[in-house]
């Protein structure tokens, strides 16, 4: 077989060049630690990362939502904590009103604390969030939930029945409080509101006539809002528990994205001492081969 | 004597014209194209003298080209073929790093944009939350635009690209047509001895078209070459040249067509029969690639669009109202990433809340209860009337007072465009309200359904999410690439080969031209030594006459 000058000359060429590319991609490779530099490397795998990175960012999210939720429901326990202090004080209150030994100063003195806790308890109930939003008002949170109507002399409810629901999951979503309705307004065995029944103790107090049945009330309230703080605290262990599956699930999108996408860099830094010396080896044959010629012996 | 000098005489002349050969072969060694050429030798008629024929020297036969025209024509074909993949892998590459650069592709900001309905479901009466979902929505159409924007820059580039190829195919067969002249007029001349060097040049031609266009040839008896493109149209017939023109349509990024037209004739759209080189090369992309990709992209803004409005439309934005038209709807896929827009620019239009709630009356004694509602179809002219279910026992109900139906516990209730449903059980008197969510500016139920949309599988005929599909749309793009790249590296070999078998027969080697440089010296100098000897002989015979 015959070989032209030129086509040597070409054919090292072209083979030193070639051996460069690989050396650059490994070199590309070995810098960002990415496997796949473009999708076309490997386009399956890169779809696969597009798809993994849309997971992570969600899941991300997800956890993001869950501890929004567990700070509105830590609020929200505190806030049920207070009720029950001033329910539990009012209970007290109750029992040494309906002492037979009080005389009616008395009563009225215990019935001027008994409306310090209808005020707080009105606070508490009224209480807004770090952006002002009130939080026992269901949707309508701009609005003051809770009013004394005057004319009417009665207690009323601004807010409506609405609960926020976040997603922390992709299947779960978890309520981040209760409508004040359901806290303050309805109770279960008993025919009023708390409002309502903390009033009829300080007026039957200030009246000098105390009623038994306001201790019924009171312990009817009291174990409504104790079942809604249990029902809080459940929530926030549900919220834990789905943080935990989450942070399982994004480590394993991430050691699969690793899987895939990572540069395996054994791998790479002996395929990279190859490809040197496979070029080197290209270059001195190069050199040697261009110094022979016939026309050196004429 | 007189032979023997003649002879002698005949090997000088033979021999000064092969260094001649040698030393044009030495010249041209790295000349592109150049086909290695020989001296044929061969012995002059003898001549009848007493005793027999005697010699009478050598004589040229002809100079021969080193040429195949089977092993030329591979070349041709494979330097075709390469330049299509390799002129589709360059372009291929170019989109494929564009569509999935983690900066540059759709992919991060349709993640953002969700990620920002997140913040508003978590947080929907917060002004800063509304005005992060309008600004990502806004990020997400200029990403769109910019997409768009990029292909349609590519496309316009690919015509320029077309347009040079197309012009310097006019002028390289105007140069065939040109070679094709003169090598027929130079073969008249040389009583059919070929113009070796012009031969070569128009061969080299006609390589340089291949890189453009599958090329096909058919060589004449005249020494002249006609050549074909495409579906057998003739660019070159003997000394007359075919021309193409390119029309780009109305805007330059449009779709391209290249017609064709020989002397001066009509002109005929030839895009379609194009097929190999650059020229194919491009066209291919065009429509296997390019274009696609543009109208997937349109497809992907238009679902995008239509599904966010949709659900936008069912939800109640802070003034009370229902939501209104979120993004412009692009009209055409084709170019209708380009067209998408953002159609809110007040944070108090956007539609968090759902449009209606569902009250529980204090005074119910059951235990039933009611969910929060959803709304079925946002246009019912009596949506936010108020309504009120009112059980008339445990087992039915009347609406709004009238009427009387049958309760199912759990089942749905369908009144004015919205549902609900009851669960549980009721007492006689008991109440439910449902009516509208005026003021539930804390309400999320519409955000909500909003962000679930990122994950809901409305592309591909409803078998995967915007983000599936628009990786679906990267997959597709890189697969292709990658097979041009196969092909592209399979092709570079097969013209490497080529190349190196048409130079195994027609490439110069210097080792073996400078043999031959010693070889063709030591036979011109044993010729001179012939017509030294004949001088000598000749003197010796006039000297014994003299004496």
């Amino acid at each position: 077989m015959r070989v032209s000058t030129s086509q040597m000359h070409e054919t090292s060429v072209s083979a030193m060049l070639d051996q460069q590319a690989r050396l650059n991609k490994t070199m590309l490779q070995m810098t960002t630690g990415r496997r796949i530099l473009t999708p076309s490397d490997d386009p399956p795998g890169s779809v696969q990362v597009l798809n993994i990175n849309q997971e992570i960012e969600l899941t991300k999210q997800y956890q993001k939502n869950a501890n929004i939720a567990r700070t509105a429901l830590v609020q929200e326990e505190d806030t049920l904590v207070g009720v029950i202090n001033v329910l539990q004080r009012a209970r007290e209150l109750a029992v040494r009103g309906n002492n037979d030994a009080l005389g009616p100063d008395s009563r009225k003195g215990i019935a001027l604390e008994v409306r310090e806790l209808l005020d707080t308890l009105m606070g508490l109930a009224n209480t807004t969030d770090t952006n002002g939003n009130h939080i026992f008002a269901g949707y309508q949170s701009a609005a003051t939930p809770f009013e004394y109507d005057a004319v009417n002399q009665e207690y009323v409810y601004n807010g409506d029945q609405g609960q926020r629901l976040l997603q922390i999951g992709p299947e779960r979503r978890i309520a981040d409080g209760d409508p004040g309705s359901d806290v303050f307004m309805r109770i279960p065995g008993s025919g009023n509101n708390m409002f309502e029944i903390l009033d009829t103790l300080a007026s039957s107090l200030e009246a000098n006539t105390p009623d038994i049945t306001t201790l019924g009330d009171l312990d009817a309230a009291l174990t409504h809002v104790t079942e809604i703080r249990a029902r809080i605290g459940s929530r926030i262990n549900a919220i834990d528990g789905q943080e935990e599956v989450n942070d399982a699930y994004m480590m394993d999108l991430e050691i699969t994205r690793s899987d895939i996408a990572d540069l395996d860099y054994a791998k790479a830094i002996s395929s990279f001492n190859q490809q040197m010396i496979a070029l080197q080896a290209a270059q001195r044959t190069y050199v040697q081969v261009q110094g022979l010629s016939l026309f050196n012996f004429i | 004597m007189a032979d023997m000098l003649s002879s002698g005489l005949s090997g000088l002349l033979a021999y000064r014209r092969a260094l001649d050969v040698i030393g044009h072969n030495i010249a041209n060694a790295d000349t592109p194209g150049y086909s290695r050429q020989r001296v044929e030798l061969g012995a002059r008629p003898p001549q009848l003298l007493g005793g027999g024929y005697v010699g009478n020297g050598v004589q040229i036969v002809g100079i021969e080209r080193m040429y195949d025209e089977y092993l030329t024509s591979e070349v041709w074909a494979s330097t075709s073929a390469h330049s299509r993949y390799q002129t589709y892998y360059t372009l291929g590459s170019r989109i494929d790093n564009l569509l999935a650069d983690p900066d540059a592709g759709l992919a991060p900001t349709l993640e953002d944009f969700f990620a920002a309905v997140h913040g508003l479901a978590n947080d929907p009466t917060s002004h800063a939350a509304r005005q992060v979902v309008l600004s990502q929505a806004q990020s997400l159409v200029d990403r769109f635009h910019h997409l768009d924007q990029r292909l349609t820059d590519m496309a316009e580039g690919m015509n320029d690209q077309l347009l040079l190829a197309i012009n310097d195919i006019n002028s390289i067969a105007r140069s065939i047509a040109g070679l094709n002249e003169d090598i027929v007029k130079a073969m008249g001349a040389a009583g059919g001895a070929p113009p070796n060097d012009l031969l070569d040049k128009r061969d080299a031609l006609i390589g340089k078209l291949a890189q453009y266009v599958d090329v096909r040839t058919a060589r004449q008896d005249d020494g002249s070459v006609n050549v074909f493109i495409g579906k057998g149209q003739a660019l070159v017939l003997g000394k007359q040249a075919a021309t193409l023109s390119l029309d780009t349509g109305a805007d330059s990024a449009g779709q391209p067509e290249i017609y064709y037209s020989y002397a001066s004739g009509v002109s005929t759209p030839i895009t379609k029969s194009m097929s190999g080189g650059a020229v194919g090369g491009i066209m291919e992309f065009r429509a296997q690639v390019l274009e696609p990709a543009r109208k997937y992209l349109g497809e992907l803004a238009i679902t995008l669009a239509t599904e966010f409005n949709a659900q936008h439309a069912k939800g109640m934005d802070l003034n009370g109202n229902l939501g209104g038209e979120f993004f412009k709807v692009p009209a055409d896929p084709m170019g209708g990433a380009a067209a998408i827009e953002l159609l809110i620019h007040d944070t108090r239009e956007i539609a968090a809340a759902a449009p209606i709630r569902s009250l529980a009356d204090f005074a119910n004694s059951g235990n039933a209860t009611i969910s929060a509602g959803e709304v079925l179809d946002a246009s019912d002219p009596n949506l936010f009337d108020t309504v009120v279910i009112e059980f008339i026992d445990a087992n039915t109900y009347s609406i709004n007072s009238a009427g009387s139906y049958a309760y199912t516990s759990g089942g749905n209730i369908d009144i004015n465009g919205w549902r609900v449903k009851i669960s549980g059980t009721p007492q006689a008197g008991d109440k439910f309200t449902v009516e509208s969510n005026a003021g539930g500016v804390n309400d999320n139920r519409n955000a909500l359904l909003l962000a679930g949309l990122q994950t809901a599988k409305t592309m591909v005929g409803g078998t995967t999410d915007f983000q599936g599909a628009y990786g679906q749309m990267v997959a597709d793009v890189g697969i292709k690439t990658r097979q041009a790249d196969i092909n592209r590296m399979a092709q570079e070999q097969r013209l490497q080969q080529a190349e190196a078998d048409r130079s195994e027969l027609s490439g110069v080697n210097l080792d073996e031209e400078a043999a031959n440089l010693l070889r063709f010296q030591q036979a011109y100098q044993a010729a001179a030594q012939v017509v030294a000897v004949s001088h000598q002989l000749f003197q010796t015979l006039l000297q014994s006459f003299w004496r």
